[in-house]
């Protein structure tokens, strides 16, 4: 009746192989697109030129996530950075093209407004203690109006040679934006792990409550995230008008969905004090990678929306499998 | 021992393992119709395990639970339902919106909508045979914990239960709600229902169980009829060993004032003073509600200071955040470690140094030696029982996850600790060392402030008691004039 030594090892081994599924599944899905794409698109998908293409692409969308991450990691939301980039491309590409700063002004006032977009909804978030949900859906609408009316609904072209470097130019062999957003990346992927802030981050979404009690002045960390979000924001929108040639209204909204699958598919949860930037970037990389494998086997925007969402509802299926498994562990297993 | 009448339950070589640990190794048990079966056993002896296999919230690895003669192979929740099993966690399942006769009706369907009179009749039935008096409208949420926990109960017999598990009921009761607890217990055992009574208060064991099971490390050691057994030997067989002395001895020397509080008032507190010398364990008792735990949450700089002063050493201080507390050398270790205190999804490592993390950094970046080499130490010296620091903290027994709390508290040099429930849930072993550890803090000149709702804790550890009734303070009594009848007639007001 009581199990052999052999059987308890054999599940003891299976639980291994499970916690490390989970760590590697999503890389695997990663490999597996490339895999698929590679011979699903004659050729087009696997070279040096869509690959710079597709990381390029990302970029914007990659340097928007980590200020989001960073906030989820502490069990917040923003959900405005949408229209935090619709907001702050206007004021750049106004500033630029109707004020005629040149960039190197531009650029700092751009982002000083991204900086004070995000510390409104962090005060919002914290002061007020409402929900980071119902705050940031608010404040993107506050957003979407300010942009459209300050841009009078219009389009704002012509942007000099040295900002359109930004999003379009190259150092060597590689796009200059690629730089930045694996900057961006690194910089906080080292802020997160290796500092004590980054304890802090984690400690906040792990158990806000043990966290104050621990001395964290958490109300300080959540304003410093939502303001570092809105950064991330301004300079995403940088990079992302910059790409396009182009700045107005319409441009920057939507992010905030991509940014959340690409986050939520890395691992990153809602509750917070789970994933990290560097999973995120995994998470982001499957969703451009299926946006354009498919795009290449001649599938449109809707069959790839259409796959987009069944993959990240696949994700958290697998997710919350893998936790009701550590559960009911199959008793035939030891039997 | 097998009387005339046959077991209601009986389980038979359950075993269950997780990855790395047995957490129930051929456990082989039987529980009589109508008895009160206490189990006892230290934390991680397998009580929670055998309680949810029984429940069927998992699956034994092998073994099989017989019902009235019946085999199972394993239980769902379904079916234990069925069959009369319920269980009482100390997490309560009551849905906190919902009125009190709501909650114990819950699932049970008296025409299509839902008849309010019918179930407020129900319950108000149950509350009537068990003679207590709550109001079948009350909403749960604004209940204190013992009238929700008597829901809870009601809830199962409405359910017609044949089995009911009680896991530690006593815990967030106070001697007057203990006794009405007891009382239904004896009502539910004349209607021959079979109690399963999970506690570590020795006390109450003897007071109303028929037979007790001793568990440790997993394995079934022994069933005893309770009233051919003693508080040393069941305590021995939990421990394995004997156990000599359940409160150390100590001899000390009171050094200057350390904290000294002058008419406090907070939200929950009015005009509290007391001071705490050095090398001094002050012991605090009250009621629950009394204002116990918001007194030190103020000292703590978790609450609002409307009025008064705190001095720490001699120098007046301004206390508007817990991190102004830990900065001036305070620490406190939360009554609920597992929402207040831990990090539970990380590991022990990280916990330690969390509230200490600033300092073992330079420029900001962790210095990750430092902090294991830290963290090591505490491990050692509080003797956490771990095959690693790096083991998630969840997956820790409640003494050992306590340990951690008390490290990490530690590691921020405090000198002025606050014990808020210092050893709830947790087992006789752990709990002795726990005990050491605050006697020997004491002992190097430091200060401890206890709360705690134990009797014999708070007279064995405390050098002095403060009591407190309705947010004020009630009453002072020094060491040579202690007594437990003094403290109860001070904190009944």
């Amino acid at each position: 009746m009581t199990p052999s030594n052999k059987s308890k090892m054999s599940l003891n081994k299976d639980n291994q192989l499970a916690a490390m599924l989970k760590k590697i599944v999503m890389p695997l899905l990663l490999l597996a697109l490339i895999v698929l794409f590679s011979f699903t698109s004659r050729g087009t998908f696997f070279t040096w030129y869509n690959f710079k293409n597709m990381l390029s692409q990302s970029s914007y969308v990659i340097i928007a996530a980590v200020g989001l991450t960073s906030i989820m990691l502490a069990g917040g939301i923003d959900l405005s950075i949408g229209y935090q980039m619709s907001l702050t491309g206007v004021s750049c590409g106004m500033l630029m093209i109707k004020s005629g700063l040149p960039p190197t002004a531009a650029i700092p006032i751009t982002l000083l407004i991204g900086i004070l977009l995000g510390l409104v909804n962090g005060i919002v978030c914290v002061k007020l203690g409402v929900f980071p949900l119902i705050v940031t859906l608010s404040s993107s609408m506050v957003f979407q109006g300010i942009s459209y009316m300050i841009s009078g609904s219009k389009t704002y072209l012509g942007f000099s040679k040295e900002f359109l470097f930004i999003g379009q130019g190259f150092i060597g062999p590689i796009p200059f934006n690629i730089f930045i957003s694996a900057a961006v990346v690194v910089i906080m992927a080292f802020v997160l792990q290796k500092t004590y802030f980054g304890r802090y981050v984690y400690a906040i979404g792990g158990n806000e409550e043990a966290a104050k009690l621990s001395g964290i002045n958490t109300d300080k960390i959540k304003i410093i995230l939502y303001t570092f979000c809105g950064f991330c924001s301004a300079l995403a929108s940088i990079v992302l008008i910059s790409r396009s040639g182009a700045a107005a209204a319409t441009i920057g909204p939507g992010t905030e969905f991509t940014a959340l699958s690409g986050a939520i598919l890395g691992g990153v949860t809602l509750a917070g004090g789970e994933g990290s930037v560097v999973t995120m970037v995994v998470g982001a990389f499957i969703i451009t990678i299926l946006g354009n494998g498919m795009q290449l086997m001649r599938l449109g925007t809707f069959p790839q929306y259409i796959a987009k969402g069944v993959v990240l509802i696949a994700a958290m299926a697998f997710d919350s499998y893998q936790k009701k498994r550590k559960e009911v562990k199959k008793k035939d297993a030891a039997a | 021992m097998n009387g005339p009448v046959a077991p209601v339950l009986r389980l038979e070589g359950i075993t269950k393992l997780y990855p790395g640990v047995a957490a129930l190794q051929d456990v082989t048990m039987e529980f009589m119709p109508g008895e009160v079966h206490a189990v006892v056993g230290e934390n991680g002896a397998g009580k929670s395990t055998m309680i949810k296999s029984i429940a069927g919230a998992i699956r034994p690895t092998s073994g099989f639970i017989e019902y009235k003669g019946e085999r199972h192979e394993y239980m769902s929740p379904t079916l234990s339902r069925s069959l009369g099993i319920e269980v009482v966690y100390q997490e309560f399942n009551l849905i906190d919106p919902l009125s009190a006769a709501e909650n114990i009706c819950l699932g049970e369907k008296y025409g299509r909508l839902l008849n309010r009179r019918k179930i407020n009749q129900v319950a108000q039935e149950i509350f009537d045979m068990f003679e207590i008096d709550i109001n079948p409208n009350a909403l749960v949420r604004n209940m204190p914990s013992a009238q929700q926990q008597i829901v809870e109960i009601a809830k199962a017999v409405s359910k017609n239960v044949r089995i009911l598990i009680l896991d530690e009921p006593t815990a967030p009761l106070t001697v007057k709600e203990t006794e009405a607890l007891f009382r239904i217990i004896g009502f539910l055992k004349s209607r021959d229902v079979t109690i399963i009574y999970i506690s570590h208060r020795m006390d109450e064991i003897f007071r109303i169980s028929d037979r007790v099971s001793v568990l440790r490390d997993g394995r079934y050691v022994k069933t005893l009829n309770t009233n051919e057994t003693n508080r040393q030997e069941l305590i021995g067989l939990m421990v394995g060993r004997e156990l000599s002395d359940s409160y150390p001895k100590r001899d000390f020397e009171l050094g200057e004032t350390a904290l000294t509080v002058e008419h406090i008032t907070t939200d929950a507190v009015t005009d509290v003073s007391f001071s705490v010398r050095r090398g001094e364990i002050l012991g605090i008792s009250g009621l629950v509600g009394s204002g116990r735990t918001e007194t030190v949450r103020a000292i703590f700089g978790a609450d609002k200071l409307k009025s008064g002063d705190i001095f720490v050493h001699g120098k007046k201080v301004r206390l508007k955040s817990p991190k102004d507390a830990i900065g001036n050398g305070i620490g406190l270790i939360p009554e609920d470690r597992k929402h207040q205190g831990l990090f539970l999804n990380f590991s022990i490592l990280w916990n330690t140094s969390i509230v200490n993390i600033k300092n073992l950094c330079r420029g900001g970046i962790v210095n990750q030696r430092r902090e294991r080499k830290i963290a090591e130490e505490f491990e050692e010296k509080l003797r956490i029982r771990t095959p690693s620091i790096l083991q998630t903290v969840r997956n820790l027994s409640g003494g050992n996850q306590q340990k951690v709390v008390i490290a990490k508290t530690l590691a921020a040099n405090s000198n002025i600790l606050i014990f808020d429930e210092p050893t709830r849930g947790i087992d006789v072993g752990a709990r002795h060392e726990i005990y050491e550890l605050m006697n020997a803090f004491a002992r190097d000149g430091n200060t401890i402030i206890m709360i705690t709702s134990d009797m014999e804790e708070l007279l064995g550890m405390s050098d002095r008691i403060i009591v407190m009734a309705k947010g004020r303070l009630a009453g002072e009594v020094p060491k040579d004039e202690f007594s437990q009848i003094r403290i109860l007639t001070l904190a009944s007001g």
